[in-house]
């Protein structure tokens, strides 16, 4: 019979955490003084709820309607993650060719938090303002019910934590609120623990902060740890500012790839994407070769729309890591965008292999993004003109969708359904898209040209209103309905159609071109 | 970028001219044949029936003409002595007859004479002036004809207007007048130089005689004193530009396009058998630059043939070319045409190379009429007229370089000879296409199986979207384009979205509904139904107002959360007219989050 203490730090090891915790309680119970186990407990804990906060989470809303940190509104070129939508032109993410996300954004090849949801709110509103409010209002509570936004991004953090609490069957295990940290803050190793675990499991910032102010000053502010940890803590507060200045501290202090992310992660929140490259170059001099790096590089060329230099970033990841699922998913949707689909299709059947490979090794019953990967090998086949798989993996598409992403696939079938030239199958498709999410953007401006060749100019009209005001991301529908309105002889509305699709995309010619004649026409 | 360039060449295009003299209010209307340049004076034949001669700037006199004058021209007249030019005559074209000026004084008269008119034509008038046809059968008739004279294309000409029609026949319907028959309208002028004038001194008008194209298709040639004709040419058609080159004692080529979309040469009085035919009617002109003929069509389009009918080139326009006029700058040695497009801008092209271009005086004006030549001291001046009534004059700058092979290349941007980044096709792609082209029936029955497949799950997914009655105007998709829903519009056709505002424990239901059908629809009532353990609702139920067509109107519904932190069942927001429910809507709550 191994000692527990033993038997708790081999369990640690092994990543059986929870038999680790239920065993360090035992032990603790005996002898509640226990450092060394206490110890083995809070990290088996932080363990348990640890997530990678390496990648920039999605911002809440307060945070994007009442941020302060906001500087030019009108940025030059290329130094802004809110450039205009026009930026990106000529290379791979260019508007008329890859499809816009509910963001506004072009779409990624992986679904990450920041992908899904704006930045900031559009450039048409002013922080601040009331219909700014309301258009953020409207995202949570109309688009996506139940995967709401949360009101800041502290807030996702305090709900983690009570979430992680309530788990707990007899009471915290840590009360922070009684405990004495400047006791802790002389003990490193004990202090360290203790703030991963307020800030991983407790979600605390508020007191990992104070404890790591302790602790910096007991060291005489030389740890590059605390610094880090300091800093990590005023970003959660949403101090930038300061988190910026710990972080370089830190890394004067000692580099590390951590740090240098968590930098790059302020300044993005500072919208100061070129600052966030000079920190992942500094990173890559220190650490060549880190895909985690390589892979933060990728995202924030894709975020400031520069398709070339991050599809070179990704190419880099998959060098250093050849089974890096974002790097192929992100390689695949450029391919596929870049009317390579055959090449697309490479990627995706590799990524469908390391997901089947993953899925029978861990037993689990359903692969994660099953539905999407299905989806996006059935349009690459369709496009290389693999006819015979295309309709298989639309079955295993459908078969495998819930709620949040059966309308996508429905969509995409519909496409095929044009492509086809059977409209009636792509009008159903539309139909049951719309049906299953009301606010499909795409799937009602397709209805509405399906409209139009039908000859049903209302319907198709009240289509294109529909997808105007479920998504005001996408210029097609206002395009379309100003076009349908100058076809009708409505040349007020075509105008104000035409316009408003021009905000959206300033460089798409035929609406320049509806604009100008409508300009003869009425001015 | 490259707007900026396009912009900067335009802008040293227009450098070419100087504006010597602009008038916008001297109210003048001419075509390009009405107007003459004379030595030191302008001379417009204006539509208002006068002509007008302007002399440094101001009109010097108006010669009242008591018709629409056609053309005007100017020449020297053939000196009896036949020592030396004599002194300048002007020509111009009214109607039926040609009145010369000397010294702007009127001179004399030349009346076309009148065709013979045949005798189908004569027995048609002959009945309409005893009454036994009516007007509208005489001119069925007479339309039948093929060629008919003046007298009955005036008849014809007034057939939308049967007042003008009644007091036209009135007059011509006397016996008298029958028997003597119109002489028939001149359409064009020209004039043909005695003798080559290379020598000569420029400016000073050249000897000539007058070449007349007429309504009833011909080509008269009259003799030096504009006494009688010398030679008729007789056409398939009526001429409408002509353009002479060479001299009557040489040799000497007319060409002359007419109404039939042809062009048609005469070369030393014979007509030229072969004619150039054009797909659609000639407009603006008609030029002769050296051994070419330059000539612009309705469908925007300039075409440069040989004299002898081999086609040099053709350039496609922007806009439709409302004038054409000869550009001939001896002292640069360049030669060309001046087109006059319809948004008022005139291009000069040489060869067919743009070499610069003017921008009309203001927006919306067009040219009328234009004439490049010498006016005054100036030798290269370009009068044009504007459909304002306003008169432009400008010179030639001196620097102005002229020179084809100088100019930007001529022909498509650079930029198109770029290509696009279209990747190259793989190796990977052609493999599967080899697969393809070798398991085609294979892969087709497999595609086909799987399709049918996935249709019928379509149509049964759209099929339940019925039957749950979420879907607003759900309708089976007809691809005729004839429209079914015309018979249904009684029937109500609602559009409704819904959203929710609010973090909790407040909520607001808020539905934009449209009504989709044509009439509007009453007595309708929403209602939101709902969990009672979850939710309280002061008014779950709202009597709609009247909705109106094509309008949408907003609603709204307040909630009050009554258990926070958890996922509560979906509402169900329903619009109901007795004693059917039009549509239902389910809207799913957020999680309350405070």
């Amino acid at each position: 019979m191994a000692s527990p203490a033993f038997l708790a730090m081999s369990r640690f090891r092994r990543r059986r955490y929870e038999e680790c915790v239920d065993l360090c309680s035992e032990i603790l119970a005996e002898n509640p003084y226990d450092k060394a186990i206490w110890l083995l407990k809070t990290q088996a804990l932080t363990a348990m709820t640890f997530i990678d906060d390496s990648d920039l989470e999605e911002l809440g809303i307060a945070d994007a309607v009442m941020d302060d940190n906001a500087t030019a509104s009108m940025p030059r070129p290329g130094t802004s993650l809110n450039g205009d939508n026009a930026s990106g032109k000529g290379s791979s993410l260019d508007r008329v060719m890859r499809p816009m996300s509910n963001a506004g954004r072009p779409n990624s090849g992986f679904v990450r938090p920041s992908t899904q949801n704006g930045m900031r709110p559009g450039t048409g509103e002013t922080p601040g303002s009331r219909a700014a409010l309301e258009s953020a209002m409207r995202k949570t509570g109309s688009s996506r019910p139940g995967t709401s936004r949360p009101v800041t991004a502290l807030g996702r953090h305090v709900r983690l934590g009570t979430a992680s609490m309530r788990a707990e069957s007899d009471g915290p295990f840590i009360d922070v609120s009684r405990m004495d940290l400047q006791k802790y803050a002389h003990r490193p190793t004990l202090a360290r623990a203790l703030c991963e675990f307020l800030l991983y499991h407790d979600h605390n910032a508020r007191k990992a902060l104070e404890l790591a102010a302790e602790a910096t000053s007991a060291c005489n502010f030389e740890d590059w740890f605390w610094k880090s940890r300091l800093g990590k803590c005023y970003y959660l507060l949403g101090l930038y500012r300061d988190a910026e200045q710990q972080f370089k501290s830190s890394l004067r202090t000692q580099q590390s790839v951590d740090t240098f992310l968590d930098l790059g992660k302020v300044y993005l929140r500072l919208d100061q994407p070129q600052n966030a490259l000079d920190a992942y170059a500094q990173a890559l001099e220190a650490f060549p070769g880190s895909t985690a790096v390589l892979t933060a590089k990728a995202r924030t060329y894709e975020m400031m729309r520069d398709g070339d230099q991050s599809l070179r970033a990704f190419k880099d990841v998959l060098r250093h890591d050849p089974s890096h699922v974002e790097a192929i998913a992100s390689l695949g949707a450029h391919y596929f965008y870049s009317d390579q689909p055959e090449i697309a299709l490479r990627f995706y059947r590799r990524l469908l292999e390391i997901t089947q490979s993953t899925e029978s090794a861990s037993g689990s019953a359903r692969s994660y993004a099953s539905t999407e990967l299905w989806n996006n090998v059935a349009l690459c086949c369709f496009h290389s003109g693999q006819y015979d798989m295309t309709m298989r993996c639309f079955e295993n598409a459908l078969a495998s969708a819930d709620d949040s992403n059966m309308a996508d696939v429905w969509f995409n079938v519909g496409h095929v359904g044009v492509s086809l030239g059977d409209l009636g199958f792509a009008y159903q498709c539309f139909k049951v898209a719309v049906s299953i999410d009301p606010q499909h953007v795409e799937a009602y401006n397709n209805l509405g040209v399906l409209e139009v060749r039908k000859g049903n100019q209302e319907d198709a009209a009240a289509d294109f209103a529909q997808a105007r005001s479920a998504g005001s991301f996408a210029y097609e529908p206002c395009f379309n309905g100003a076009l349908l309105a100058y076809k009708r002889g409505d040349f007020p509305t075509s105008l104000r159609l035409a316009e408003a699709s021009r905000v959206l995309f300033s460089d798409h010619p035929e609406t320049l071109e509806l604009v100008e004649m409508l300009r003869a026409k009425l001015v | 970028m490259e707007t900026k360039t396009a912009e900067k060449s335009g802008n040293e295009r227009q450098q070419l001219w100087l504006d010597a003299w602009f008038d916008p209010v001297v109210n003048l209307h001419a075509f390009s044949g009405g107007i003459c340049l004379a030595q030191d004076k302008l001379l417009v034949g204006d539509l208002s029936g006068a002509l007008k001669v302007f002399h440094n700037g101001k009109v010097q006199a108006s010669i009242r003409l008591n018709a629409v004058p056609s053309a005007v021209c100017s020449y020297a007249e053939t000196a009896a002595s036949g020592d030396g030019p004599g002194p300048t005559l002007v020509a111009v074209a009214c109607g039926p007859s040609v009145k010369i000026f000397r010294n702007l004084k009127p001179y004399f008269k030349f009346t076309v004479p009148a065709a013979k008119i045949s005798q189908a034509e004569t027995d048609i008038w002959n009945k309409l002036s005893s009454g036994s046809i009516e007007v509208g059968r005489a001119c069925a008739m007479l339309r039948e004809q093929s060629n008919v004279s003046q007298r009955s294309l005036d008849l014809l000409a007034l057939e939308t207007d049967p007042d003008r029609q009644q007091r036209f026949l009135a007059e011509e319907l006397d016996a008298a007048a029958l028997a003597e028959p119109l002489p028939s309208c001149i359409t064009c002028m020209g004039v043909l130089p005695k003798r080559d004038r290379k020598d000569e001194s420029e400016g000073s008008p050249c000897e000539g005689t007058l070449v007349l194209g007429t309504e009833s298709r011909k080509i008269l040639f009259l003799d030096a004193q504009s006494r009688q004709v010398v030679k008729t040419v007789t056409l398939e058609s009526v001429p409408v530009y002509i353009a002479i080159s060479g001299s009557k004692d040489v040799e000497y080529r007319v060409v002359v396009a007419c109404r039939d979309s042809r062009i048609y040469s005469i070369r030393n009085g014979d007509l030229v058998r072969n004619c150039i035919e054009m797909e659609s009617p000639i407009c603006g002109g008609l030029v002769r630059i050296g051994r070419d003929i330059i000539f612009a069509c309705v469908d925007k389009t300039l075409h440069s043939y040989h004299v002898k009918g081999r086609k040099n080139w053709s350039l496609s326009l922007p806009e439709g070319i409302t004038n054409l006029t000869a550009f001939r700058c001896a002292r640069r040695g360049a030669e060309g045409c001046l087109v006059a497009l319809r948004s008022g801008e005139v291009r000069l092209y040489v060869d067919k190379t743009l070499m610069g271009s003017i921008a009309p005086p203001k927006a919306g004006v067009s040219v009328t009429g234009m004439v490049f030549g010498q006016f005054s001291r100036e030798q290269d001046a370009l009068v044009s007229l504007y459909t304002s009534g306003a008169v432009s004059v400008k010179m030639l700058k001196r620097t102005a370089v002229l020179d084809a092979s100088k100019a930007p290349e001529p022909g498509p941007p650079p930029e198109q000879d770029i290509p696009l980044a279209v990747p190259k096709k793989t190796k990977l792609y052609v493999e599967q296409t080899q697969r393809e082209r070798e398991q085609a029936v294979e892969m087709h029955r497999s595609f086909q199986h799987g399709l049918c497949k996935l249709r019928y799950l379509t149509a049964s997914s759209y099929l339940r979207l019925f039957q749950t009655a979420g879907v607003a105007n759900a309708q089976l998709y007809t691809s005729s384009h004839h429209h079914v829903g015309r018979a249904d519009d009684r029937k109500p056709r609602l559009n409704m979205s819904v959203a929710v505002l609010g973090l909790g424990p407040q909520f607001r239901v808020t539905f934009d509904i449209e009504n989709l059908a044509a009439i509007p629809l009453r007595g309708a009532s929403a209602s939101l139904s709902f969990d009672r353990e979850h939710f309280h609702v002061d008014a779950p139920f709202l009597e709609l107002p009247a909705l109106i067509p094509q309008a949408s109107q907003s609603f709204h519904i307040d909630l009050h959360a009554l258990v926070p932190g958890t996922e509560s069942p979906p509402l169900q927001l329903c619009i109901v007219k007795e004693p059917a429910t039009l549509l239902v809507a389910e809207v799913q709550m957020p999680i309350v989050e405070v």
